[in-house]
């Protein structure tokens, strides 16, 4: 059975004056999941997202949201929750006062104000001005903002942007409990730590094109032996001895780094041979990769198949 | 009890209204401004004719003061100054929305954006007419004190007929506050920014319009502006009320469409 498909576009594009953006970007966002999607400045993140919001509209190709044509906001923003960029809310008015509009404006009632700022823990301070609230309150009321509907699909768009390292701890929990509520979760960001923790999917876009998406787990299942030898002049022997074996290898300090591994009965089998070959290792280790590594190696070889 | 859908836009806009900055501007500066261009006009009203300019509304005559219109008289002449302050009231107000960001936050919740920019309009709009409605009467409470400094009798202000001029007036005023209001609207869609709207707004409005008055007789039947004070001042010379409305009606709503298309069509990047 296929999995109900929250988001999905085909050919996605926008160009602002021949300059494209987002160039012919597939999606396929699963119900369910929390998504980190991520990319280098300029990769296209925020006009995509605010593509999927009808606030700029495709250049070219399709798109659905909650089963809806992207052209027609109207019938799945009721369901949607969005925070784009910096939170913006009318700065005389305060944070109670700003939901209301806003949940005024989208038919929900005005009980689930308190409820959503009670939720992101602002209900102390929610009669201040929201111009004397501190960046870190800023974002929490525009998460409140983007939970006044119920959304089934939250958007949210560097949620993390200029928070000090509290503030992003504060934030990460507040997102996976929002992702346990249930909706599907849509967050970019820069921070790929961060969103190793939080996020279950991963879409990575470069220059506007796709460059992954699937679970964080299958792109994290790639790992390295990392070795050490007792002395340092056999580095050269055990490296050719692991390219035999069809490793990439790169030296770091007096170590060597060997990957993919595709067993779990990969170390034994090289420490043995090492042995064999006269070589004493003095650390064997298996590595996961990072998300970052990853990231980089992806983004490195999307640059390298684009200059082809 | 749920609003319809239709007037959320509405509901939403006057909760944001509601700040006291806002409302003081509006219900306090209107009123305020009434009363002093009452005071000035009363002062300064004479007690011979000069015959008026092409395009000039006749000045105020002592005499005509003591007829049923002349209790709102200076209401009515304070239509260019009203003017131009709804106009820069309702600029501010709608380019803010792009210049802060709010909009795409609005967006959200209410993506049919005509919708939304109309209600919006509309609610400043409504808020205006009552402070309109104020004006008047902070003006008509000055008149009477005026009246008693400058000696001019007021048994006709009293009579019936001065009820109907002072609701002539008052509709007149808030036909060309609503048209003032939907340029400044319009004008704030198309360029975004307050700054920007502003300086073309004030520029175009204020000295523009009546400079160009001075050296082309025409401007008075065609710039939007002076069609405006003609309606709120109940007709000119050289174009009567009638005329006045039809026009300016007409260029009010081209600028409308414009304003319309445009919102419709781009994108939101703020």
């Amino acid at each position: 059975m296929t999995k109900e498909l929250i988001v999905e576009t085909t050919s996605l594009t926008k160009a602002y004056r021949g300059r494209t953006v987002v160039d012919g970007l597939d999606l396929a966002l699963p119900a369910g999941v929390v998504c980190g999607f991520v990319g280098p400045n300029g990769a296209g993140k925020s006009t995509t997202l605010r593509m999927l919001l009808g606030l700029v509209r495709p250049t070219s190709g399709s798109g659905w949201v909650l089963g809806h044509d992207l052209s027609r906001p109207q019938d799945y923003l009721p369901d949607v929750g969005a925070l784009i960029e910096a939170p913006a809310f009318y700065p005389g008015l305060s944070g109670r006062a700003n939901l209301r509009v806003l949940a005024t404006l989208g038919g929900t009632p005005a009980a689930r104000v308190a409820e959503v700022l009670e939720r992101v823990g602002l209900a102390e301070r929610a009669d201040d001005a929201y111009k004397t609230y501190s960046l870190g309150m800023k974002q929490r009321l525009g998460i409140a903002a983007a939970l006044l509907p119920r959304p089934r699909l939250l958007v949210l768009d560097e949620p993390t942007n200029g928070l000090d390292p509290q503030g992003i701890r504060d934030m990460r929990g507040l997102l996976r409990s929002l992702a346990d509520d249930g909706p599907t979760v849509l967050v970019s960001s820069h921070l790929l730590g961060e969103v190793q923790q939080a996020c279950d999917w991963l879409v990575m876009v470069e220059a506007g094109r796709l460059v992954w998406s699937g679970p964080t787990a299958q792109l994290l299942t790639g790992s390295e032996a990392v070795l050490g030898c007792e002395h340092a002049g056999d580095l050269p022997r055990l490296a050719a001895l692991l390219e035999a074996r069809a490793l990439q290898v790169r030296r770091v300090g007096n170590r060597l780094h060997a990957g993919p591994l595709t067993g779990d009965d990969v170390l034994p089998g090289l420490n043995r041979a090492a042995a064999e070959i006269g070589i004493t290792l003095s650390e064997l280790r298996r590595q996961s990769a990072t998300l970052e590594e990853q990231y980089g190696t992806l983004l490195a070889d999307s640059l390298a198949g684009s200059l082809r | 009890m749920k609003a319809p859908a239709a007037l959320r836009p509405v509901r939403a806009q006057l909760l944001v209204l509601r700040r006291p900055a806002v409302l003081g501007s509006l219900l306090g500066l209107l009123p305020a401004l009434a009363v002093v261009a009452t005071s000035i006009s009363f002062a300064t009203a004479d007690a011979f004719a000069v015959p008026p300019e092409p395009g000039e509304r006749p000045e105020l005559l002592l005499s005509a003061l003591a007829r049923p219109d002349g209790m709102t008289a200076g209401f009515a002449a304070t239509s260019s100054l009203l003017g131009m302050l709804v106009l820069v009231l309702f600029l501010a107000l709608t380019a803010g929305e792009h210049g802060r960001g709010t909009l795409r936050m609005l967006l959200t919740r209410e993506p049919r954006r005509l919708r939304l920019v109309g209600g919006q309009v509309l609610a400043v709009l409504l808020l205006t007419w009552a402070a309109l409605i104020l004006a008047l009467v902070a003006s008509i409470a000055a008149a009477f004190v005026a009246a008693g400094l400058r000696d001019v009798p007021t048994e006709a202000w009293t009579s019936a007929d001065a009820l109907r001029a002072a609701g002539t007036d008052y509709l007149r005023a808030a036909g060309a506050a609503a048209g003032y209001g939907l340029i400044g609207s319009a004008l704030g869609t198309l360029v975004r920014s307050v700054p920007v709207g502003l300086g073309i707004g004030v520029t175009w409005f204020g000295p523009l319009e009546h400079l160009l008055q001075e050296a082309w007789t025409g401007a008075s039947r065609w710039f939007p502006g002076l069609l405006m004070e003609s309606v709120s001042a109940g007709g000119t010379t050289a174009s009567g009320l009638a005329r006045s409305a039809t026009v300016g009606a007409a260029l009010v709503a081209g600028i409308v469409l414009v304003a319309a298309a445009d919102l419709r069509r781009r994108d939101v990047l703020s």
